[in-house]
């Protein structure tokens, strides 16, 4: 029996090659044929309609045909320039935040420590809670009057300015001096073993204290600036404020920056802060997988050359991490690009359509104006973008990306 | 000095270095171990906040939630405690109770496999038994005529626990939104394994005509940002006449090109041998998918299931097109519309946020680590 076997794996009948063949690929279409007719319907054919949609005037019913008309109306449309601006603020205000701040805690979670499984867990929250309620949850936070960002925020500057009030004066400033003068001149002339980055970085704090130090010591008017600042900057009307983070800012200095300087709104900023919490869980959970990955006896042999802990880090760890990384930004990129959920709950696109993203104003002319040629048109504009950024990103990146 | 320091730790042993300096470089560890710990600490305190800003604000009366300054409890916690002990004091088989509560929870975190997560979901679980000892929900129950009389001793008269809850909960049809979310994500993941399983075993495995045009076609797919068929699509399921059914939610998204792509890569991984060794024993391709492929890919396949059924439980954007009957919509719809209805009414939407939020992250905690694992291995979002 086993002989026979061998000789036809299929012992009853033995049918020719040819049927045998024929029989496996109605079996493999019967396999495909669901998903097939779901993907047509429902994946592939709508982009031909809508494609047809965008060339036609269609208000709710259809039109006369109109061509091109609505791809070159688009580009003379403000409203759509100002949404491609505050999409690609978004993008840049959370995509590499996101991932800097996921790879230090995914560095810090991969050293040897306890509890390991439950920071990843605590981390990852917020990935798993829906965006409605959390945006909801963020939206009180940030409330104007009565939320708590507010209110912690205030207190600490107010504190701070407190601390300035006292130290920054007389006797208090020779000692902030010396202190200040102490400490770099500990790291200059400390034999510790610490990595060039960390010194710098240190030396830079105390650098900017000490600058900060005789600044308030020559101008006491500085300093009254300084402190009246800490005080009255809080509260901020977070998710209510249109105007440029830059604006912001420099308006309170006397200083009005040019039009294309001012910067997303301060709405924008806290909608990616907001973006931040939900998707660092993400990032860290993909970042720590990938650093597992890095080979132990790397790290061994760079040890025993005497490396030091940031050599490893920049000389192994993140070049070996770069297919990670890569991945990381273009999955966050499309994602950021394609936001919805977080401008519908916390913001509807105002304050001034400062947070209307183009997927908001997709939704805004094709729900709320009707407008469903145009609204396709944005769409494809939209799809084209992103495929051509993820292009540009495996061209740019992908040469500089080690695979092992 | 340096030049030991320099060759590492992997070669020069502690004892071999001057006390002084050995005294030096554990002080250097434990302040760096601490401060790795504050740090980690501290962002997940952050990560956490929202959440417990949200229960603490769904507790509290709208007054104190909009208190300048901000109150951290709410301030009939203290009285509650106090009337709590009383009942505990009063009735110590009330203790018994606890318990045995306490027992059950211990049977049920068993099942998750960390050990510190474990303990987290007992805290959630302890903590319930305090919402139900403060519960005059059921008027029925033993219980509550001891609160009553534990009040009563302790002077004082307090609202309902949950008085908010049952507030928000009665505002909005939020059971109704409960079982449609869940009707949605329980079938488009089933859906989806359904019709991707076979797809992706005939890519990985069978041959046939055009079967590299097809899945090029397949990826193509993948591709599109969905905001380009949205509008198509709704008239799809205009003309279909599926507005306000649950077809409309659940068809277009009943397949997915990632899982087939996931799952072709992973069928692809089962040895030759395997299927030669079915083939002998008679089993056709059918038989080998159902009884061997797909057992193999068990765990493939549970965390897309999962994955997917967090995405449809979190839709916000199709459900808002293509429903607009309130008896339709999904809980994340119709939270996001409750919110705007309540106005400021903080504390209703914090407890209808809280009551939301719950189940998934109780459920979260009995799968997290398949559920973590899974992203780790696929990376799929």
């Amino acid at each position: 029996m086993q002989g026979k076997a061998t000789i036809s794996p299929i012992s009853h009948e033995a049918p020719p090659l040819l049927k045998r063949a024929w029989r496996e690929a109605l079996l493999a279409y019967l396999f495909i044929i669901p998903s097939f007719i779901i993907i047509v319907t429902f994946g592939l054919y709508p982009v031909f309609r809508a494609g047809y949609i965008s060339l036609h005037k269609w208000s709710i019913v259809k039109g006369p045909f109109v061509g091109l008309e609505n791809y070159r109306r688009l580009l003379h449309d403000p409203d759509f320039w100002k949404a491609l601006q505050v999409t690609v603020f978004y993008v840049i205000a959370s995509v590499p935040l996101t991932m800097m701040i996921s790879l230090f805690i995914a560095y810090l979670l991969f050293k040897p420590i306890r509890y390991r499984a439950l920071f990843r867990t605590l981390y990852f929250l917020p990935y798993v809670t829906s965006l409605v309620p959390a945006a909801m949850v963020w939206q009180w936070i940030f409330n104007y009057q009565a939320g708590i960002l507010n209110y912690v925020a205030g207190g600490i500057c107010r504190g701070l300015a407190k601390i300035l009030q006292k130290v920054g004066t007389v006797p208090g400033v020779y000692i902030w001096i010396l202190l200040s003068i102490a400490w770099l001149a500990y790291l200059l002339l400390s034999t510790s073993r610490r990595t060039p980055l960390m010194t710098g970085l240190l030396a830079a704090i105390a650098g900017v204290l000490l600058v900060l130090a005789l600044a308030f010591w020559q101008s006491p008017t500085l300093l009254e600036r300084v402190i009246h600042e800490l005080e009255t900057f809080f509260p901020v009307r977070w998710l209510q404020e249109p105007r440029g983070i830059i604006l912001y800012l420099g308006k309170r200095w006397g200083f009005t920056p040019p039009k294309w300087l001012q910067g997303p709104s301060m709405a924008l900023v806290a909608v990616s802060i907001v973006s931040i919490w939900h998707f660092a869980g993400y990032d860290i959970v993909i970042y720590l997988a990938g650093l597992f990955n890095v080979p132990n006896d790397l790290y061994e042999a760079a040890r025993i050359d005497g490396a030091s802990e940031g050599q490893i880090f920049w000389k192994i760890t993140f070049p070996l991490l770069s297919p990670t990384t890569f991945f990381l930004l273009i999955i966050s990129t499309i994602g950021a690009f394609r936001a919805f959920t977080m401008f519908y709950v916390m913001t509807m696109g105002g304050p001034l359509k400062t947070t209307t993203s183009v997927t908001f104003l997709i939704y805004d002319r094709f729900y709320n104006a009707g407008r469903w040629g145009y609204a396709s048109a944005i769409a494809f504009v939209l799809f084209g973008i992103i495929l051509t950024m993820t292009l540009i990103n495996q061209r740019l990146v992908g040469r500089h990306v080690f695979y092992q | 000095m340096s030049s030991i320091s320099n060759q590492g730790e992997a070669i020069v042993s502690i004892a071999e270095i001057p006390r002084r300096r050995q005294r030096n470089l554990q002080l250097g560890r434990s302040l760096k171990t601490a401060v790795l710990y504050t740090v980690l600490i501290l962002g997940s305190f952050i990560s956490c906040f929202p959440f417990f800003w949200m229960v603490l604000t769904s507790f509290k009366t709208y007054a104190e939630a909009i208190s300048i300054p901000p109150t951290v409890f709410p301030s009939d916690w203290g009285a509650r405690l106090q009337v709590l002990w009383q009942m505990l004091w009063r009735y110590p088989w009330t203790v018994l109770a606890f318990a045995l509560w306490i027992l059950l929870g211990r049977a049920i975190s068993r099942r998750i496999e960390d050990r510190l997560i474990a303990s987290l979901y007992l805290v959630l679980h302890a903590s319930f038994f305090f919402v139900l000892g403060n519960l005059s929900l059921w008027g029925r129950w033993r219980l509550i005529s001891l609160w009553q009389a534990a009040m009563t001793r302790a002077g004082t008269e307090l609202k309902p626990f949950l008085a908010n809850y049952i507030e928000a909960w009665g505002r909005a049809p939020f059971a109704v939104y409960f079982k449609n979310s869940l009707i949605i994500s329980v079938l488009t993941p089933s859906l989806i394994i359904l019709t991707s399983a076979p797809a992706a075993y005939a890519f990985a495995r069978m041959r046939f005509p055009a079967k590299g045009v097809l899945f090029i076609l397949y990826l193509a797919t993948m591709m599109v940002p969905s905001e380009v068929n949205l509008i198509p699509n709704f008239i799809t399921i205009s003309e279909l006449g599926w507005k306000n059914t649950y077809l409309a939610l659940i068809i277009p998204y009943s397949t997915s090109v990632m899982t087939i792509f996931f799952l072709r890569q992973f069928f692809r991984s089962v040895p030759n041998d395997l299927y030669d060794a079915a083939v002998i024993d008679g089993c056709g391709h059918l038989r080998f998918l159902t009884s061997i492929a797909m057992p193999l890919a068990r765990p493939a396949l549970v965390s897309t299931a999962m994955f997917n059924f967090l995405g449809s439980w979190n839709a916000l954007l199709w459900p808002l097109l293509v429903t607009d009957k309130e008896t339709m919509r999904p809980i994340a719809l119709g939270l996001a519309t409750f919110a705007t209805e309540a106005g400021m009414q903080v504390q209703l939407y914090m407890a209808a946020a809280t009551f939301t939020i719950l189940p998934i992250i109780i459920l979260f905690l009995f799968v997290q680590k398949q559920f973590i694992e899974g992203i780790a291995r696929t990376g799929i979002k």
